[in-house]
C-alpha cells in the first residue's frame, strides 16, 4: 500500500499531469471575476449559476479547496520525485568510474586516439596541467609504467541543478503559505491631519487595531502639464503613545515601513465626515475620512461609507464582531449605538481628499524571495552549466612514443566539450607531434 | 538631435537589408551574401539599441526630468509601440545569438521579417509612437528589469515556435491535420495582434487574421513543396535549438516573473496579488515546466514536442496581448 502511493507521487507524469491541470483550471479565475460582493455575482449570472460557481469555487478559484489541493499533490509529488531520484543521481556523479580500461572509449559519445612522441611522464604532466587550465579536477586511478590512466571533473554540482530548483519552488510555495497564514492586507483611508490605528479589510467586516497610530499630514496629487497624474504623495507619521517615532513622505513605489508592517500609497478618495460623539463623559468632535472605522467600544466600529449630497444623509456601516449591518443617519440626529452608552451624531461635512493607504504585513515575503534567489540559481545551474568529465589513457609503446586515447562525456552540449578536448589535443600535438601526426577516429 | 522613431526606422530598414541577403544566402550560399545579411542584422539591432537610449532620454524628458542618466529609469517600455520595438529587436538579438552559437543562418530569413512585422505592425495598426509620460505606478527602478527579462523570455519563445512552424516544413511526414494545426494556431496569434490594436469589429478581423494565417500557412507549403527547407539544419538540430530557446525562454520569464513580484511589493503592496496578467504569466511557466518535464521523461520528441512549443507559444501571446484587451487588471496600463 505504501509501496503504491509512494510509486504514484514518484512519477514525473504525475508531475506533468498536476501543471497542466493547475494552469487549465488557473484560466477560470482570470474570466471571472475573483473575490466580488455576492450581490455582483447574482447580477451578473443569476442565482442559479453563482450557487454552482460558488460550490466549485470559481468565485475564490485560488483559494479554494482544490486549488489547494493540487498545490499540495505538487509539493508532494516534487519531495517525493527528488527523494527518490537523488541517490541514483548522487552515485553518478559521485561515484564514476575513473580508470579507463581498453575499448572503453567506444561508450563515449566523443572520443578519439593519436599517437605522440615523447615520454610518457611528460605527456601525462602536459595533460594534466591542460585539463587543470580549463578548470577541471583530475585524478591518476591507475599509474603503471606501461599505462597511465586520467580521470578529470568538472562541474560536478551541475547534475545537482534542478534539485536545487525544486528545493526554490518548494521554498516558494512556504512563502505563500506563511503569507496566507500570517499575513494581512487591509486598508486606511486618512483625511489631512486625522489619524487612525485601524485597518479593514478589502470584503468582510474584519478589523485590526494597530499597536499604534498612522497620521496624515498632507496629501498631495501632482500633475503633468497635459493634466495626466505625476505623482501622490502622502506625509506620514508613526504615532506611539502619542509621540511621534517616524515621519517619511510616501510615494507610489516608495512605502512606508514600521515594524514590519507596509503603507503604500494605493488610492485616495474625497469625504471627510466630522462626527460628534456623545456619551457618559461628555462629548467630542472626530473628523473622518470616508471608509474609514471609529471605534466606539470593544469590537465595535462604524465607518461612514457614502453621503447624500441633498439631504445630507450619511449611509454608514456598522460592524459589531465582526458583522456589518447598513443604515443611515440623518444630519445632526443622534444614531444611539446598540450595546454601549454612545450616540453619533453627523455635524459637519467637507469634500477635500483622503489619501487611502494599503496596510500589508508579510512575514512570507523573505521566505518567497530566499526561494526565488534559490530557484534562479538552480536554474541556471541546471541549464546553463554542463557537468563535464574526461577520460585518458597513455599506453607506452616505447620509450619515446606513446598512444592516447582520449574521451569525455557531458550532460550539455556535446560539441562544447568536443571542442575542448581538440584544444587539449591540439596542445599535445605541437609538443609532441613529428611531421604529420597519424590520427584515428575511432 | 535626431530622435528615437527615426532610430528605429533605420533599424527596420537595416532589417529588411538584412532579410534580402539572408534569402538570397539561403538560395545561392554566396559567402559575401551572408557576411552581409550578418553584417545588417547587427547593423539594425545597434541602431535600435542606440534608439532605446534615445527613446529612454526622450521620456525622462517628457517626464520632467532633465537629468539625462535618468534614461534607464523611464525604460521605453510602457505602450505598445514601444514594446513592439522590444519585441523585435530582443527577437533579432536572440536569432544572431542562435545564428552565432549554431553556425547556421537559414533561419534568418524567417526570423528576420518576422520581428520586421512586429516591429512595423506598429504603423499599419497605427500604436501610437509619442513618447508618453508615466503614471505614479510604473516610476519604479525595477520597470528595466522587469520588462527587459520578460521580452528576452517572450522572445525565445516567439523563436521557438517559429522553428516549431518550420520544422513542419522540413518534415516529410507533414499530414494535412499538422497543417490544420498550423493554420488553425497562427490565425489565433494573428487575431489577437490585430485585435490588439482596434478592439472592435471581432468578425471582420476574424477574417482578416484567417488570411494572414492562409498565406503563412501557404508559404510554409510552398517552401516544402520546393525543396526549399534543405537549407534548415537537420530535423535533430531543430529539435534542439527549439528546445533550447524554450529553455532560454523559460529561465527569463521565470526571472521576469520574480522581478515582477519584487516590484509589485513595492508599488501595490503584495508580491503576488492574483492579477490576471501575473495568472497568465504563472500559466504559460507551467506550461512550459510541464513541457520541459515531458522533455526529460523521453517522450517528448518530434511532432509532440512541435506542438508543445507551439502551446507554450501560443500561452505567451495570450499574457502579452490577450491579457491587456480583454481581461481589466492592474496590468491593464500597458496600452
Amino acid at each position: 500500500m505504501f509501496k503504491k502511493i509512494y510509486d504514484f507521487f514518484s512519477s514525473v507524469k504525475l508531475a506533468i499531469f498536476l501543471l497542466l491541470t493547475l494552469a487549465v483550471t488557473s484560466i477560470v479565475g482570470t474570466i471571472i471575476e475573483q473575490q466580488q460582493d455576492p450581490e455582483k455575482y447574482l447580477m451578473e449570472y443569476g442565482p442559479t449559476t453563482y450557487k454552482i460557481m460558488k460550490f466549485l469555487g470559481f468565485t475564490d478559484v485560488y483559494h479554494s479547496w482544490w486549488y489547494i489541493t493540487l498545490l499540495t499533490l505538487l509539493a508532494i509529488n516534487l519531495i517525493v520525485c527528488s527523494i527518490k531520484r537523488l541517490p541514483k543521481i548522487w552515485k553518478v556523479a559521485m561515484e564514476p568510474r575513473k580508470t579507463f580500461p581498453q575499448g572503453q572509449e567506444k561508450t563515449l559519445r566523443i572520443s578519439s586516439s593519436i599517437t605522440l612522441y615523447g615520454k610518457l611522464e611528460e605527456i601525462k604532466e602536459k595533460l594534466l596541467s591542460s585539463l587543470r587550465e580549463r578548470r577541471y579536477k583530475v585524478e591518476v586511478p591507475k599509474e603503471e609504467s606501461e599505462e597511465v590512466h586520467i580521470f578529470a571533473d568538472k562541474n560536478v554540482f551541475a547534475r545537482f541543478g534542478v534539485y536545487i530548483v525544486h528545493l526554490g519552488v518548494l521554498i516558494v510555495l512556504i512563502g505563500g503559505l506563511t503569507t496566507a497564514i500570517f499575513g494581512f492586507r487591509g486598508y486606511m483611508n486618512l483625511a489631512q491631519g486625522t489619524s487612525s490605528n485601524l485597518v479593514s479589510f478589502f470584503s468582510g467586516g474584519k478589523i485590526i487595531e494597530l499597536p499604534f497610530y498612522i497620521r496624515c499630514n498632507k496629501f498631495t496629487i501632482d500633475f503633468y502639464p497635459s493634466g495626466m497624474p505625476k505623482a501622490y504623495i502622502s506625509d506620514l507619521s508613526v504615532i506611539k503613545d502619542g509621540k511621534e517615532v517616524l515621519r517619511k513622505e510616501i510615494k507610489v513605489n516608495e512605502p512606508l515601513k514600521y515594524k514590519g508592517i507596509y503603507f503604500y500609497q494605493a488610492s485616495y478618495g474625497q469625504g471627510e465626515a466630522f462626527l460628534k460623539v456623545k456619551d457618559r463623559n461628555g462629548e467630542r468632535i472626530i473628523g473622518v475620512a470616508f471608509g474609514q472605522p471609529i471605534k466606539l467600544a470593544k469590537d465595535t466600529y462604524l465607518k461612514i461609507v457614502s453621503i447624500d449630497g441633498n439631504t445630507m444623509t450619511i449611509g454608514i456601516e456598522f460592524i459589531r464582531n465582526g458583522k456589518v449591518e447598513e443604515g443611515d443617519i440623518k444630519p445632526f440626529i443622534f444614531y444611539t449605538v446598540p450595546g454601549t452608552d454612545k450616540a453619533v451624531a453627523m455635524v459637519d461635512f467637507k469634500p477635500v481628499f483622503y489619501t487611502g493607504l494599503q496596510v500589508a504585513k508579510d512575514p512570507g515575503t523573505w521566505i518567497v524571495w530566499l526561494g526565488s534567489t534559490v530557484l534562479i540559481a538552480g536554474l541556471i545551474v541546471a541549464f546553463f552549466i554542463p557537468h563535464r568529465r574526461v577520460w585518458a589513457r597513455i599506453e607506452k609503446k616505447d620509450e619515446e612514443k606513446v598512444r592516447l586515447v582520449i574521451g569525455g562525456l557531458s550532460n550539455k552540449g556535446s560539441e562544447s566539450l568536443a571542442r575542448e578536448i581538440e584544444e587539449i589535443l591540439g596542445v599535445l600535438k605541437s609538443s609532441y607531434c613529428k611531421n604529420t601526426p597519424k590520427e584515428e577516429e575511432l | 538631435m535626431i530622435t528615437s522613431v527615426e532610430l528605429f526606422n533605420y533599424g527596420m530598414v537595416a532589417y529588411f537589408f538584412a532579410f534580402l541577403f539572408y534569402t538570397i544566402y539561403a538560395f545561392s550560399k554566396s559567402s559575401w551574401s551572408s557576411k552581409l545579411a550578418t553584417g545588417f542584422a547587427w547593423l539594425g539591432v545597434l541602431i535600435q539599441g542606440v534608439g532605446f537610449v534615445v527613446r529612454g532620454m526622450e521620456k525622462a524628458k517628457v517626464n520632467m526630468v532633465s537629468d539625462w542618466t535618468a534614461f534607464y529609469k523611464y525604460a521605453p517600455f510602457t505602450n505598445m509601440y514601444e514594446s513592439l520595438m522590444l519585441f523585435g529587436w530582443t527577437a533579432v538579438l536572440i536569432y544572431l545569438l542562435f545564428e552565432w552559437k549554431y553556425k547556421n543562418k537559414a533561419f534568418g530569413m524567417f526570423v528576420i521579417p518576422l520581428a520586421l512585422i512586429g516591429e512595423l505592425s506598429t504603423q499599419i495598426l497605427g500604436f501610437s509612437e509619442e513618447a508618453q509620460p508615466l503614471v505614479p505606478a510604473l516610476q519604479s527602478n525595477w520597470l528595466l528589469f522587469h520588462v527587459i527579462t520578460t521580452f528576452i523570455g517572450y522572445a525565445a519563445a516567439a523563436v521557438s515556435a517559429g522553428i516549431a512552424y518550420a520544422y513542419f516544413a522540413k518534415r516529410e511526414d507533414t499530414t494535412p491535420k499538422d497543417w490544420a494545426v498550423v493554420f488553425i494556431t497562427t490565425w489565433f496569434i494573428f487575431f489577437f495582434i490585430i485585435y490588439s490594436a482596434y478592439r472592435e469589429d471581432v468578425p471582420l478581423y476574424l477574417g482578416i487574421s484567417a488570411l494572414a494565417a492562409a498565406v503563412f500557412c501557404g508559404v510554409l507549403y510552398l517552401i516544402k513543396r520546393f525543396g526549399i527547407s534543405k537549407i534548415f539544419p537537420s530535423i535533430e538540430t531543430m529539435e534542439q535549438i527549439m528546445y533550447q530557446s524554450v529553455a532560454v525562454g523559460f529561465v527569463f520569464l521565470t526571472i521576469g516573473i520574480i522581478l515582477g513580484a519584487v516590484w509589485a511589493k513595492y508599488a501595490w503592496g503584495g508580491y503576488w496579488s492574483w492579477d490576471p496578467k501575473e495568472t497568465w504569466s504563472l500559466i504559460t511557466w507551467l506550461v512550459y515546466a510541464a513541457y520541459l518535464h515531458a522533455r526529460y521523461i523521453k517522450g517528448l520528441r518530434g511532432k509532440p514536442l512541435a506542438y508543445f512549443t507551439i502551446v507554450g507559444f501560443l500561452s505567451v501571446i495570450f499574457t502579452y496581448y490577450g491579457v491587456n484587451l480583454i481581461i481589466p487588471g492592474l496590468h491593464s496600463y500597458a496600452q
